[in-house]
């Protein structure tokens, strides 16, 4: 279960001691936030693979449930994701993750800021590409970006289609269901 | 020259006399309310009344307030605040969706101009109102979640400032969930034949460290002289069974003999039961390192004769008979409706008559708390009572399906008069939560 989010540090450490012959110019926030990026699908990916889908699909030792704690279950992925991005807010870097959609199950995820909703319409026009933007939030200044959120099983397709809190019923494998977004600051 | 003074003291004397005075009160003020600042009891300078969250301990300043900086001088802090109401991790069954720190991030700034729920004063002032301390008004839930009676149909009639009937914003152990609700479908009894409360099951490590074999009188370890009426409640004591000696309980950790133990001397044993009962009513005095709680400084109504609470006073001493310290240790002091009537109830009834239905006060009060499965399990018994005194939105859950449907649980748990008379007789109104969801949920789903 800690896999994820030590992963996830780890790379923070290793996005932070880069070899020195690369100065800290050459890291650009977009470098930094794809390489995030990168680890968060592999850390979801690793999830999926060897935890819910060999405990719950082939060993069914145990189910994934929403309500993870009322029913001993495991968290579903997404709910994975975002307990390791709240871990990473806690190290208050101002560095932060998350999932966004036009169409979240809870709606205090929906797309907010006017970059938000910009790349969100970005991607799910273009679907194989990122969207970077920079904004300036409370005064700070941002890089941020999104990232495609694809249903890769039938699984995603069908806890959405059914849950009684999602806006939209009739997604497909394949389908972009939200973006993962990543903000890095650019100033203090 | 002197004559002139003397004339000049004359003339002014109306003056001078009134200017001493003034002077002399000023003196005698500031060097009062410089004592006030000074002395570690300041409860002079408080502005209000504090709630009852909080008035026990309102003499411990800087429980809440940062004292030493000149600079922060009043301000409370909210790390103070959390210092005692922690706040639950995702993977505790309390966890609360409204962690102050998820409002905290800057892309929450909109929302924080709604409300600013990152900082717990905004909801929570104190030495003002005297009651709960909370200064949002009842339907404060809209400023984020106003779309909710179209969103969910179950909602639709409901009213904003009703929310806090069915949910409490720090504790989502008190929502009736989904998957909660689905369990309970099935039309249920009102009253089952069996009761599902567990018997307490010490973890497997407190029976390895702790448990050796029962001890007999002349067993005991104590370097004094021993009266007779202690050695025999020690003697027939769950202590003296599961091997407990004298010194077990009277020393310190430097092994010296303690007359008098107190939580301190329990914690080594009962931890979990010691850490409840600092965190709750009962020991909230105690863990700000203030003289034990008394009954004298209760705002419920209590018996006569001032008693002070520490780990004995419901747990009799050489004693510690569990049946006793479930109902006479509380109804020892505490002499509201609710707790008079208890007498008069079935559950006493049957709780008296030493049937596995019977249900005592801390049945309710201090449940049982399940924690492991299989050789991991242990049920230990909550000492924190905080957590169940809110009937409406939290009991259900906890308490009241151990025994009853849950239909029959939130229809008895809304009425005033049921809690008054301490569930003495059934309800007579039905709230339909259950056939609500259950038509919400026959819907066609691709048009919810």
């Amino acid at each position: 279960m800690k896999l994820p989010s030590s992963i996830i540090l780890g790379s923070l450490l290793t996005a932070a001691t880069l070899p020195a012959s690369l100065s800290a110019a050459e890291v650009s926030a977009q470098m930094m936030a794809d390489a995030i990026h990168d680890v968060i699908e592999a850390d979801r990916a690793v999830y999926v693979e060897l935890v819910i889908n060999r405990l719950v699909d082939d060993e069914g030792v145990i189910e994934a449930s929403e309500e993870y704690n009322e029913n001993s279950a495991l968290p579903l992925p997404a709910q994975m994701l975002r307990a390791s991005a709240e871990k990473v807010h806690d190290k208050k870097s101002g560095f932060s993750f998350s999932l966004v959609s036009p169409w979240p199950i809870n709606s205090q995820n929906k797309v907010k800021t006017a970059l938000e909703i910009k790349g969100m319409d970005f991607i799910l026009k273009n679907p194989a590409k990122n969207f970077y933007g920079e904004e300036t939030l409370a005064g700070k200044k941002y890089f941020t970006a999104l990232y495609s959120d694809i249903a890769v099983s039938e699984s995603c397709v069908t806890c959405h289609n059914t849950h009684k809190d999602s806006p939209k019923k009739d997604f497909k494998v394949g389908n972009a269901m939200g973006a993962v977004l990543i903000r890095i600051p650019l100033s203090k | 020259m002197i004559d002139q003074f003397i004339v000049w003291l004359w003339k002014h004397s109306k003056k001078i006399m009134l200017y001493t005075l003034w002077l002399t009160l000023l003196i005698i003020l500031s060097a009062y309310f410089y004592m006030q600042i000074t002395e570690s009891n300041k409860t002079l300078l408080i502005q209000g009344k504090t709630s009852n969250g909080h008035y026990q301990i309102e003499e411990k300043c800087d429980s809440c307030h940062a004292v030493n900086n000149p600079g922060t001088l009043g301000k409370v802090k909210q790390n103070n605040c959390l210092n005692c109401h922690k706040e639950k991790k995702r993977s505790n069954t309390k966890s609360n969706s409204h962690r102050a720190k998820l409002f905290a991030a800057d892309d929450k700034l909109e929302q924080r101009k709604l409300i600013q729920a990152d900082q717990c004063i905004t909801c929570h002032e104190e030495h003002q109102l005297g009651n709960n301390g909370t200064t949002q008004p009842d339907d404060f839930c809209v400023l984020c979640h106003k779309d909710i009676t179209q969103e969910r149909e179950s909602h639709k009639d409901f009213a904003f400032d009703n929310c806090h009937q069915c949910h409490n914003f720090h504790d989502n152990s008190a929502n009736y969930s989904e998957s909660f609700i689905s369990k309970h479908l099935e039309p249920e009894a009102d009253h089952f034949e069996n009761s599902l409360i567990p018997p307490v099951q010490f973890p497997r490590r407190f029976k390895k460290k702790h448990i050796s074999a029962a001890l007999s009188w002349e067993q005991q370890d104590s370097p004094k002289i021993v009266n007779a009426a202690i050695a025999k409640d020690w003697n027939g004591s769950s202590h003296a069974l599961a091997g407990v000696n004298c010194q077990n309980c009277h020393t310190d950790k430097n092994k010296q003999w303690v007359e008098k133990p107190n939580h301190k001397n329990c914690v080594s044993c009962h931890k979990m039961q010691t850490k409840g009962f600092l965190s709750g009513k009962h020991g909230m005095r105690l863990k700000q390192q203030l003289s034990s709680m008394s009954t004298e400084q209760a705002r419920l109504p209590m018996t006569s004769g001032n008693k002070i609470l520490n780990c004995v006073s419901c747990h009799k001493d050489h004693q510690f008979k569990a049946k006793s310290a479930a109902v006479a240790s509380c109804l020892n002091c505490h002499d509201d409706k609710h707790s008079r009537a208890y007498k008069k109830t079935k559950h006493f009834q049957l709780w008296n008559n030493n049937d596995e239905r019977g249900v005592s006060c801390a049945s309710c009060h201090l449940p049982k708390i399940v924690k492991g499965k299989k050789k991991n399990k242990s049920v230990l018994t909550q000492h924190n009572q905080n957590h169940n005194l809110r009937p409406t939105q939290k009991m259900a859950k906890t308490v009241c399906i151990n025994c009853h449907g849950l239909g029959f649980s939130i229809d008895a748990l809304q009425s005033q008069s049921l809690i008054d008379n301490n569930f003495a007789s059934s309800p007579t109104h039905h709230i339909p939560l259950i056939e609500l969801w259950n038509t919400y949920n026959s819907k066609d789903k691709t048009t919810y």
